[in-house]
Parts: C-alpha cells; structure tokens; sequence
C-alpha cells in the first residue's frame, strides 16, 4: 500500500502565496497526472511532496503517516528530474546504485537490483557507459532506472518527457504506461502537455494558479469540464468557446454571442445573464439548417482529419474538426450545428452550469 | 567559417608577431642572461654571441639560490593549501545555502583587492612584529593566504554555481548528507575548477614581491626577493640580474607550461561544457 495524501496544502514564500488549499487523495498503484500551464504551482506541488520544498501549512499523509518533517530520502520516493539529473562522473551502473551504495546494501544485492532494472529499461547493454555517452532518451532511462532500484513506494515524475524530440515522446509514453503496469507502483507525474496527460493518466488533476481547478478521469475531464479553464487547457485543437449574453424570448432562453450571432440554450437563465459557451470542434457540423453561419477563412488537412476555421463574426473563428473531406472552400459561407448535449455553458464566474435534461 | 590560404598565413602572422611582441622582454631576458656584462649594455644590442654560464655561476656563488627557491617553495604551496582549506567551505556555504547577503560578502570581499597594499603596510608590519611573524615562513604563507582568499573563494563559488542544483536534489532524494555530497559529488565535478583555483593561487604567491620584500629579510626570503636583492647597491649588472630573475621565473614557468591545458580548462568551464 503506497496512499498520498494531501490536507490542506499551501506554500508561501513570504506575502506570496504560490499554492493553497490544495486537498488531493492519490490511491495505491494509481498513475496521477498535474497539468497546467507553466507557473501554475504544479512543479512546486510535486517538490513539496518529494522534500525539496518546505510546506508551509497543511498535511502530507503517505500510507497515512505524516511526513512534512521527514527528510526526502526517508519518504520512500523517488523523482525523475526534467533534466534528469544524473551522475555526469558515474557510469550508468553507478548512477543507478548509488542511493542503495548510500544505504549501506551490500555489492551483490546492489549489482542484482540494478541488472533487473536494466533489464526491464534495455539499459543492458549501457552500464558501463557515463551519462555524456547517451543519447536523451538513453538518459531519460538511466533517470526512471535509478527511481525504480530504490523500490519506492510512490515515483514522482516532474516534465520527464519535455526534453525529447517528438518521436520519442510518443515512444516513452507508452513505455511509462507499460511501466507502471509492470511495477504496479503509484506514480505522480507532472506536465504542462494535456495530450500526456488524456494518455498516460488514471487521474487527471488540473492545477491552475495554485489551487486544484478540477480532479477526474481523463474522459470525465474532456466530456464535462468544471471550469472554462479545464474546458480550454484540456482538448486539441482547444474547445470552442463563445461569450454570450443570455436572453429570453417566449420563455425560452437564448444567448447572444458577442460576435453577434443568436442560439438557443437548452436551459433557464436570467436574462442579462453573462455567460461562455463551449463546444468541442469534433462536435460541430456542416448543417444548412445550422444555428450557426459564418465564413471559412482557413482549412487545415492532416491527412485523416480536417480542420476548418469559420469566422461567426466580429473575427472570431469557430474550429470544426471533421474527417478526410473539405466542409468547402475558404470564401463559402457555410450554417453550422452541433447537438444540444455537447454544448457546455459556463456561468460569469467560469464555472459549468450543467444543462438540465429537458422534460 | 572556412579560411582561405591567404587568410591563414595572415591570421598565423598576426598571431606570431603579437605573441613574439608580448613576450620580448621576457626573451630578451633570457638572452641576456647568457651575455658577459658589457655584452648586456652594447648598444646597438647584440643578438648573435658564445653563450656563457658565468653569471649564473656568479649568481650561485653570491646567494644561496636553494634556500630562496624552498622558501618560494613552502610559501607559494602553504598559502595555496590553506586558501583552499578555508575558501573550500565557505564557497560551498555561498553557493548552496546563500542568505540575503551573500552577493554582498562576495562583493566586500573582492574589494578589499582594490586597496594599495602599501596603504595597509603599517598596521599589518606591526601586527606582524609583534605576533613575531616577521621573517618567517608562517608569516609569509599567512599574508599569502589572505591575499589570495578573495580571489579563490570567487572562482569556487562560481564553479560550485555551475553545479546543477538538480544533481544535489537528486543525491538528497538517494539518500545523501551534505558532506557526502560534497566528497561524492561536488568535488569530483569541480575538480578541473577546483585545481585550476589552486593553480592560480600558487601562481599570484609565487609571482608575490611587495610583501616577501616587507615582510622578511633572510630566512623566510622567497625568490622574489631574491631577485630584488640584485637590483640595487652596486648599481644594475643586467647579465647578473638577467640571470637571477630567469632562475626565479623558470620553476613556475615551467610549472604553468605543463599545467596550461587544465589552467585554460578550469578557467572556461562553465563557458563551454
């Protein structure tokens, strides 16, 4: 049993308070991703938890027992640094036993543990090599096989992939997944890209300035955003979103966009109402009867899908994702639509307003 | 960018004659260490002569170049030794566990390089008289010490800056205590730094004459000294004193000849690692 637990957690530095409030509880053996944007309180979050950051008000619970006065290496993590940190005038198999060297664990046990690890991480190969002679996603492995030697109870991962090219992105993605499958650890993982975290994560946590925006499951994020903010941060190409003002004409309710065009809101609102309206490109579609109409300025092909940018007044351009074939042509004038249960409303303080089903 | 023949040549002979330049007086020295006295002072000045030993046999002859050479020795590797001792944890302090003030310690400290050192000669010859360090070799390496602190606690601080702070998380999450991560860490990865700082320090003490001259008159004398003591009464025997000052500067010429290669290292290596 490895359990986070996070009470209350603030870190001040001064009069400037960096995170607050935060209340986060991390089962045993779940992958657990921090998004959001750079500054945003993540990172120190993760090195609060690791030790490296004092926290000023609040509990860390691991396994339930409080740990904000213990010292790192007695916390029983271990953390895979961006710039992965590594020994440069140790060789890989040093760099790997070095925390079991400091432990006092005797060379054979030290030798087989960190076989097993390169094994598991194809560093074979590699041992005797030093930290200069690796190629980047050589070194990312040597980062996570020195965590997995010391047999943490929770792995803290802060931006590890962020130094990679593309390619190998995508290929140390899957393999952290296979990982974490394989070692059934618990695991932390910080990022700002929300594509690392819809795929690698059990749970997502967005963080915004400091505080916790909302806490789910990849797909309960991207269908139902709390906040405007999760709403825009999580998706590629980025959720739709128009500001509107709400209206009723014969009892039902409409919303003004800015841009100037009107649709209706499945649900009761006060009129006056200042609210923002989301909807997810896959979402829209081509429709003559469309509540929507605008100009296409610009189509982007990627082969498999497309994307066309229409501009529903006043410049402001509604992305449409749709498959192989062109909605048109740049210049047409085309009507929109999008079902009623994929549009999010979000009310003047961000914040969703679900729709209500419609009796 | 590629070089034409033309611009090579050119850029070699820029490059020569700037070097030939600034190392003239110093060839011209060793010149005329080899010349009879009269051969020293012709004028027009003499390139082509049969070399002869005897100033240097005149010069052994008149001191005892041994024991200014040891002195040089004891004084210059004692300061150098101690500066490190000291300036070793008090870099490591600045760098990881930096207060508000730091930056200014640092600052105050490289001022006091800025004083004549003749301003504080008095104070320091009568502190010296009468702790009984005038004329001693402890003396020497104390005063050196202080000398060269400044200037080596600078350069330590700057290279232990350059020591990824990630690294020192890391070894903290592994489980290591300051001085472990000092003796496995910090000093390994500085070490080309760490020896290019002693290597100046030896350097600027062996090079040192105001205070050797100030400070001691026959036992503690390094070669500086030395030097100085051939300089005057008789008036100026160019051969002799040529000589003198070649035996003073060829032990740490040589010593900086085979030591360039980790001098330049350590001196640019933040700058190009």
């Amino acid at each position: 049993m490895s359990s986070v637990t996070l009470n209350q957690i603030g870190k001040s530095y001064g009069a400037l308070e960096v995170v607050s409030g935060i209340n986060l509880e991390i089962a045993d053996k779940e992958f657990v991703v921090l998004v959001g944007p750079s500054g945003c309180g993540k990172t120190t979050l993760l090195r609060m938890i690791a030790g490296l950051e004092t926290i000023t008000v609040g509990d860390l619970l691991i396994d339930g027992e409080r740990v904000n006065r213990v010292r790192p290496d007695e916390r029983g993590l271990a953390m895979v640094f961006q710039s992965y940190a590594l020994y440069p005038h140790m060789t890989v198999a040093d760099n790997m036993s070095f925390a079991l060297r400091l432990a006092g664990v005797d060379k054979s046990e030290r030798d087989r543990k960190v076989n097993e690890a390169a094994k598991i991480l194809q560093l074979d190969h590699l041992l005797q090599r030093r930290p200069a002679q690796l190629s980047g996603g050589q070194r990312q492995r040597v980062a996570i096989g020195r965590a997995i030697v010391r047999d943490p109870k929770v792995f803290l991962f802060d931006e590890p992939l962020s130094n990679l090219d593309a390619a190998l992105r995508i290929q140390m993605r899957i393999e952290l997944a296979r990982l974490h499958k394989q070692l059934s650890a618990t695991m932390i993982y910080v990022t700002h890209d929300q594509v690392e975290a819809m795929t690698m994560a059990d749970r997502i946590v967005v963080v915004n300035k400091g505080g916790i925006e909302q806490v789910g499951t990849p797909m309960e994020i991207y269908q139902n955003p709390d906040t405007v903010f999760v709403a825009g941060f999580i998706g590629s190409p980025k959720m739709n979103l128009f500001e509107a003002t709400a209206t009723t004409v014969d009892g039902r309710t409409f919303a003004h966009l800015n841009s100037g065009q009107k649709i209706s809101v499945p649900m009761q609102l006060k009129p006056g109402t200042q609210i923002t309206l989301g909807v997810r490109p896959e979402a829209l579609t081509a429709d003559s009867s469309g509540p929507l109409a605008g100009e296409i300025t610009v189509i982007e092909h990627l082969g498999g899908e497309t994307l066309t940018y229409v501009d529903i007044g006043n410049g402001k351009l509604a992305t449409i994702k749709s498959g192989e074939a062109s909605l048109g042509q740049v210049g047409d004038t085309i009507r929109v639509s999008f079902a009623a249960d994929r549009l999010h409303v979000f009310g003047p303080d961000g914040r969703a307003i679900r729709i209500q089903p419609r009796h | 960018m590629e070089q034409s023949t033309g611009q090579k040549i050119a850029t070699a002979l820029v490059g020569w004659g700037l070097s030939l330049l600034m190392a003239f007086p110093i060839l011209w020295m060793a010149l005329a260490a080899f010349k009879t006295e009269s051969q020293a002072i012709a004028s027009p000045p003499i390139f082509f002569f049969a070399p002869t030993l005897e100033n240097f046999a005149a010069v052994f002859e008149r001191a005892n170049y041994p024991h200014f050479f040891l002195n040089s020795v004891v004084v210059a590797g004692g300061s150098t030794l101690l500066a490190l001792i000291i300036g070793l944890p008090a870099a490591y302090a600045m760098a990881f566990y930096p207060t508000k003030r730091t930056k200014d310690v640092l600052v105050w400290m490289l001022s006091t390089k800025m004083m004549p050192a003749v301003g504080v000669l008095v104070p320091i010859y009568l502190m010296f008289r009468s702790a009984g360090l005038i004329d001693t070799r402890s003396g020497l390496v104390f005063m050196y010490t202080l000398m060269n602190l400044p200037i080596v606690v600078w350069m330590l601080f700057t290279f232990f800056k350059d020591v990824p702070k990630e690294i020192l998380e890391a070894a903290l999450l592994d489980g290591a205590r300051p001085v472990q991560q000092f003796w496995m860490l910090l000093l390994p990865l500085t070490a080309p730094g760490i020896a290019s700082t002693g290597l100046l320090a030896v350097i600027l003490a062996w090079n040192e004459a105001f205070w050797s001259i100030n400070l001691s008159t026959s036992n503690a004398t390094p070669l500086t000294a030395f030097i100085a003591s051939f300089s005057s009464p008789e008036g100026l025997f160019w051969a002799k004193l040529s000589a003198a000052s070649l035996l003073a500067i060829g032990p740490i010429l040589a010593f900086g000849w085979m030591t360039q290669k980790q001098l330049v290292r350590g001196l640019t290596f933040g700058a190009v690692k």
